[in-house]
């Protein structure tokens, strides 16, 4: 699969903004890892290219900031389809964006834009996540001992949230070769003196007998109620399932998609825009729950969240 | 403020409902003492009016009767009363209104169990073999209520200890003229190849799907998975509770064991829980009065129920 290098020129004529470049190769670099985490600084940056999108007097804003966004986005991109989730939030800013009036003004469309930009970071990711760390750390009273798999924000959050209530657990972090992130949530689960254990995917079988609980990140739920997550994860959920062991994964509202698909189809299709890590797919059956900001839900519960969050297309 | 106890007028007169109509649901019940409080209130505001509520809903479930019941019967009603705008001039127009929801919803919770028994008339063929647990009252009005149809099954009917409610349910179908037979709860294994399929009542239904029942309905739910036999479970949409156990350890305590239990403070462990709970994937279907359901199905209902 050839990648886009730096040195590639967009499509003549219209100039990438440059916060657009900068995010694309800090994907590209591994700076920023998780989708969590790459849809904030996506977000940030489509912010920077509004704040600096100067509207020519003759055309209406809505069709102008569309056409202009074409091109940023097959840039970063480079063909590849983009994250299911950012997908989502892109569908939805250009939904926002066709909904500006003909004859508003740069000022008045520009700050509907942004906040309708920040109130998404802010609603739908940090709130998003104080309210599933909350669900969790209830139930992560009951149980002493969790299992969780390489490095994800919101479980890191969780964990930390309920480690300061008072709640008393152990974490065995599972990790994978080459990258590794797993010690990254081993750091900060340490400096927080949180009692921690730390194997390779590989001792899954030993360490979950140990286990009461599996807590899983993922990037993208589908509305058959399977998961989209980093490669291991169905691994984790599968041993836990024999083990009988419940599942729960951690799943802001933000990444239902209205999309189905029950197979991780072959080696081109799992790799995605801005996304260097390879997903996979977890069947709705090894799920036994989903936590979301609304409530924990069954994973055969996904389109109802879609109707009530109306990501339905 | 006195605490509120099961000594409490509401907590007596919710007693005294139970013991009189040997055949009245816990939920109905509860709903019932929730009515007659709102129509004697003295309360001036809502607000005053809620807090009221709320004290009865605490004295029920201090009650040994089933709190899982009460607690999800109690807090969907209040939301039905509650539910819209109630921009009216006076409280006197506003508790009018609250009345005459609260009455509406009774109603319809009383005529649920002939609903349930109306799904239920086309799964019972003649000559059917029906294994149940326990003492359940839904469970009973429907086999009635197919039986008076003319439809001859047998019943088999689990002891179900330890407080052999089981004997209970068939002193009900003797005095219906059901055939029924009173076996040990651990020939539940023995007897599965032989029985059509397994109808058992929820005292709760969870966000998951999965029911919460007196204790032996997991055991019965999981051989009958293993002989392919349906498990169907019948229950008012009043039962319905906002929880997700994620295993049995996960169940809350106040339903797991009696109120009488908890106050005295007794090492839990040495109890014996009362209840169990049957995860999803046990589960056939749900005989509703909101319909026959799967149990996924009981998810989004739920969300329906509590937007």
């Amino acid at each position: 699969m050839r990648r886009m290098s730096l040195l590639d020129s967009p499509s003549q004529g219209s100039a990438i903004h440059p916060a657009f470049i900068a995010l694309k190769a800090r994907c590209e670099s591994r700076e920023i890892v998780d989708l969590d985490a790459i849809c904030i600084e996506f977000v940030a940056a489509f912010k920077q290219f509004i704040l600096s999108y100067n509207k020519p007097s003759d055309k209406a804003m809505s069709r102008d900031v569309d056409a202009l966004i074409k091109p940023q986005l097959s840039y970063i991109t480079g063909g590849l389809p983009l994250p299911l989730a950012i997908g989502n939030l892109v569908k939805q800013l250009k939904q926002e964006i066709n909904a500006l009036s003909d004859d508003c003004t740069e000022e008045k469309g520009k700050q509907q834009l942004t906040d309708w930009l920040d109130e998404f970071v802010e609603n739908r990711i940090q709130l998003a996540f104080q309210a599933i760390s909350l669900f969790t750390r209830d139930k992560l009273k009951g149980a002493h001992v969790v299992l969780t798999y390489s490095w994800c924000p919101l479980v890191e959050q969780t964990l930390l949230a309920a480690h300061e209530d008072g709640v008393n657990f152990h974490v065995c972090v599972l990790d994978s070769y080459p990258c590794q992130r797993g010690k990254k949530l081993l750091n900060s689960l340490c400096k927080a003196d949180i009692s921690c254990s730390y194997g390779l995917i590989t001792s899954v079988s030993h360490l979950i007998k140990q286990c009461r609980l599996v807590l899983l990140g993922c990037s993208a739920i589908l509305s058959n109620g399977y998961a989209l997550a980093i490669r291991g994860s169905s691994q984790v959920a599968m041993v836990a399932q024999a083990a009988n062991i419940p599942v729960l994964l951690a799943a802001p509202t933000y990444k239902f998609v209205d999309k189905v698909q029950t197979f991780t189809e072959g080696h081109r299709s799992s790799c995605t825009a801005l996304v260097s890590e390879r997903m996979e797919m977890i069947p709705a059956d090894l799920i036994t729950a989903v936590v979301t900001e609304l409530r924990i839900l069954p994973p055969s519960s996904a389109p109802a969240v879609l109707r009530a969050k109306q990501l339905v297309v | 403020m006195a605490p509120s106890t099961e000594d409490s007028p509401a907590g007596i007169y919710f007693s005294e409902l139970l013991e009189k109509d040997a055949s009245k649901s816990t939920a109905l019940a509860a709903i019932e003492t929730l009515m007659s409080t709102l129509e004697k209130s003295k309360a001036t505001t809502v607000n005053e009016l809620t807090d009221e509520l709320k004290k009865v809903v605490t004295a029920m479930q201090s009650t040994d009767y089933s709190s899982t019941s009460v607690k999800s019967a109690s807090e969907l009603f209040m939301r039905f009363i509650s539910l819209a705008s109630l921009d009216l001039q006076t409280f006197d127009e506003c508790m009018k209104v609250l009345k005459e929801r609260g009455t509406r919803f009774i109603a319809r919770v009383a005529e649920s169990r002939q609903k349930i028994a109306r799904f239920a008339q086309p799964f019972i063929k003649n000559n059917s073999r029906i294994l149940t647990h326990s003492y359940s009252k839904v469970v009973l009005e429907a086999l009635g209520k197919v039986a008076a149809s003319g439809t001859s099954f047998h019943v088999f009917v689990t002891e179900s200890r330890p407080d052999f409610s089981g004997s209970r349910t068939k002193e009900r179908l003797d005095s219906i003229g059901i055939p029924c037979t009173l076996i040990l709860d651990s020939a539940v294994g023995y007897l599965m190849e032989s029985i059509d399929f397994v109808f058992v009542g929820a005292e709760g239904v969870m966000e998951t799907g999965g029911i919460i029942n007196k204790i032996g309905t997991l055991g019965l739910a999981i051989c009958a998975k293993a002989m392919n036999k349906p498990v169907y479970v019948m229950t008012e949409s009043i039962k319905f509770v906002k929880e997700y156990p994620l295993n049995q350890q996960d169940i809350p305590e106040v339903f797991k064991y009696r109120a009488s239990t908890l106050k005295e403070n007794k090492n839990l462990a040495d109890e014996h829980p009362l209840v169990d709970y049957t995860p999803p994937q046990y589960i056939k279907l749900l005989f509703t009065d909101l319909g026959i359901l799967t149990p996924a199905a009981v998810g989004d209902e739920l969300i329906k129920l509590y937007l």
